[in-house]
């Protein structure tokens, strides 16, 4: 056991033949808004249940706060649940369903309705306590159920993508006041979402899963600089894959061999390399710019698109997949000179490319 | 054609109504036979109706047959639909065909079957037994209802009442059951209406507690009462109407 708030080890499920979660270890750390991310069917949503007990793992154990509930249900778990559907009760109104699981509480009805104000207030919901939940927005009704969940205080509250039903606008503003909320009353959050930007905006920390496994647990930052695989290099941001082979290998880093730039030295990371290994270099689109410098690639531009602060640029050149570079605009004047198909010397910073296996 | 069409509808509902549209006419008719022209209208059957004492003892039985079967019929009906509409297991399919296979038995087989296992276990014959059939009879009614109630209800509501802290039975008590609540009045006015006018099975099961259409029929043999039966005949189809219309008024609200 490590002193982690919630702690899964080898959790697995099984629904028949089809696995769901497939040995799953994870530590959450208290106070914490992390994330699960992944596309769907990858069992982000069923590791939420379990860690809910709304649903049971087939193996492995769950911990929350130091006590094993791999088998408590639902109802005895500190844990509680903002449902993607929301799952407001429509026969009660907003005040009822926020007020719903202190009805056990032996709260007096004047402390009760004290408690659901101020849960009303902190969600910006004040004096909607006589509403008819059928009168809500999408927004509304994603803030009563925020409501009901965190008013009977839990140790942590699980969120099944909860902003994906809102439109864009809502949704960014949601995310700030999720953040706001989360900080305010100090509950660890596990946030389940298929939305990279959403994970990468909001969370402490990110698990990113695909076929019930957790490919990479990291910080946002992490996670967008030194993807541990090409997988999660291509799932979170946009990323170029350029293919190289090993030259030398030294204590400092490794050399390789790229079709269009040359040999260079890049950092390794944690993985090993052999001389002769077929890599794939990893390269963000932001991490290119204009070069003079010798070893700089010359590729055509067949696309262009002006942003303001970047231009967004296709290149290619012979024996590569096109390449997509995001180049500042203050230093790109003369890109505007260029007509259709011209060609442009590019480079990008070693520093910040990242070295992954050729296959996986 | 849209002439030929509005006549094939006219014909068609009048070939349907008319009978019961004679019988109403007749009930108000005072004659103790039933023909062309109509005598004076009159209620003296309808005063006859309720002061023959065994005609209200059939009646009441009729009532707590019903009552009783509704509540059991529906009872059982939402159970079976929480069952196979919120769980998963092994035999499922079989379990939702088995409860619904009662309506392809013909009333007759089912009544013969009760018959003689009430005779061969010396249960014997009583308001009780009428009550067993009726159930059986009534449950698929009532399941189907209630199965169609609860197809359109997101478990969610239960998942999030649990993870609220409510356990299982204060769970069905707080949202499953006031949830479930158009379904269930609609299912006990459904199997109230069956249970009421049901004839074979009480015909077989009633033995000296008739029911009011066992009573009915038992009046056939005294052509004088016939008039005493067309007004209870008319009772019987308002009262059962009203239940028809309010079950599916509150069905259609409950769909909006």
């Amino acid at each position: 056991m490590t002193d982690d708030f919630i702690s899964l080890q080898s959790v697995r499920k099984t629904y028949g033949s089809v696995v769901a979660v497939d040995s799953v270890d994870l530590d959450i750390a208290k106070g914490s808004f992390f994330s699960l991310l992944g596309p769907s069917g990858c069992g982000k949503t069923t590791l939420l249940s379990m860690m809910g007990g709304l649903d049971f793992p087939t193996s492995g154990k769950i911990f929350i706060d130091g006590a094993d509930v791999t088998k408590t249900p639902s109802y005895r778990r500190p844990a509680n649940m903002v449902f993607q559907s929301y799952a407001i009760f429509p026969h009660l109104n907003v005040a009822e369903n926020v007020g719903y699981g202190l009805q056990r509480s032996g709260l007096s009805k004047a402390d009760l309705n004290r408690q659901v104000e101020e849960m009303l207030d902190l969600v910006h919901l004040g004096g909607y306590g006589n509403r008819k939940t059928d009168q809500l927005s999408g927004g509304q009704m994603q803030r009563v159920a925020l409501a009901r969940a965190l008013v009977v205080k839990p140790k942590v509250l699980l969120l099944d993508e909860p902003l994906s039903a809102l439109d864009k606008r809502l949704r960014q503003n949601m995310q700030i006041e999720l953040r706001a909320i989360q900080r305010e009353v100090g509950i660890t959050f596990v946030f389940v979402t298929h939305d990279q930007e959403e994970a990468l905006t909001l969370s402490d920390k990110i698990a990113v899963m695909a076929r019930g496994q957790v490919l990479q647990c990291s910080s946002p930052a992490t996670l967008y600089d030194r993807p541990l695989s090409r997988e999660v290099a291509e799932f979170v941001g946009e990323m170029n894959l350029i293919p190289g082979t090993v030259r030398d290998v030294t204590t400092t880093g490794v050399s390789v061999d790229m079709p269009c730039f040359g040999t260079r030295r890049l950092q390794a990371g944690t993985r090993r390399f052999l001389v002769g290994d077929s890599v794939c270099v990893a390269v963000r689109p932001e991490n290119f710019h204009l070069s003079e410098a010798p070893e700089a690639a010359s590729m055509r531009v067949t696309n262009r698109a002006y942003f303001g602060s970047h231009i967004h640029l296709i290149l290619t050149t012979d024996g590569v997949a096109p390449i997509c570079a995001d180049v500042p605009a203050a230093t790109a004047r003369r890109l505007r000179d260029i007509d259709g198909e011209g060609v442009v010397s590019v480079d990008f910073d070693e520093d910040t490319a990242v070295l992954l296996p050729g296959k996986e | 054609m849209r002439t030929v069409r509005k006549l094939y509808a006219a014909v068609y509902f009048f070939v349907l109504y008319l009978p019961i549209l004679l019988l109403i006419v007749f009930s108000f008719n005072d004659s103790v036979y039933i023909a062309f022209p109509l005598k004076s209208f009159t209620l003296k059957w309808y005063e006859a109706a309720i002061q023959n004492a065994q005609l209200l003892s059939a009646f009441s039985n009729s009532l707590i047959i019903a009552t009783v079967t509704s509540v059991t019929a529906t009872s059982v009906g939402l159970l079976g639909a929480m069952a196979t509409t919120r769980y998963h297991f092994r035999g499922k399919t079989l379990a939702s065909g088995a409860l619904f296979a009662p309506l392809a038995l013909p009333t007759v087989v089912t009544g013969v079957a009760l018959l003689s296992i009430f005779m061969m276990t010396g249960i014997g014959l009583s308001i009780g037994t009428v009550i067993l059939g009726h159930v059986m009879i009534c449950t698929p009614f009532a399941y189907g209802v209630m199965v169609s109630r609860f197809d359109g209800l997101s478990p969610d509501y239960e998942r999030a009442s649990m993870d609220l802290g409510e356990p299982p039975i204060r769970t069905f008590l707080r949202v499953t059951l006031p949830l479930a609540m158009p379904g269930v009045v609609s299912s006990l006015l459904l199997t109230f209406t069956i249970s009421f006018d049901e004839f074979i099975l009480a015909f077989f099961l009633s033995s000296n507690s008739p029911t009011l259409p066992v009573f009915m029929w038992s009046q056939m043999r005294f052509p004088d009462r016939l008039p005493l039966v067309l007004a209870l005949a008319t009772v019987v189809i308002v009262v059962s109407s009203v239940l028809i219309i309010v079950s599916q008024l509150l069905r259609r609200r409950r769909d909006r």
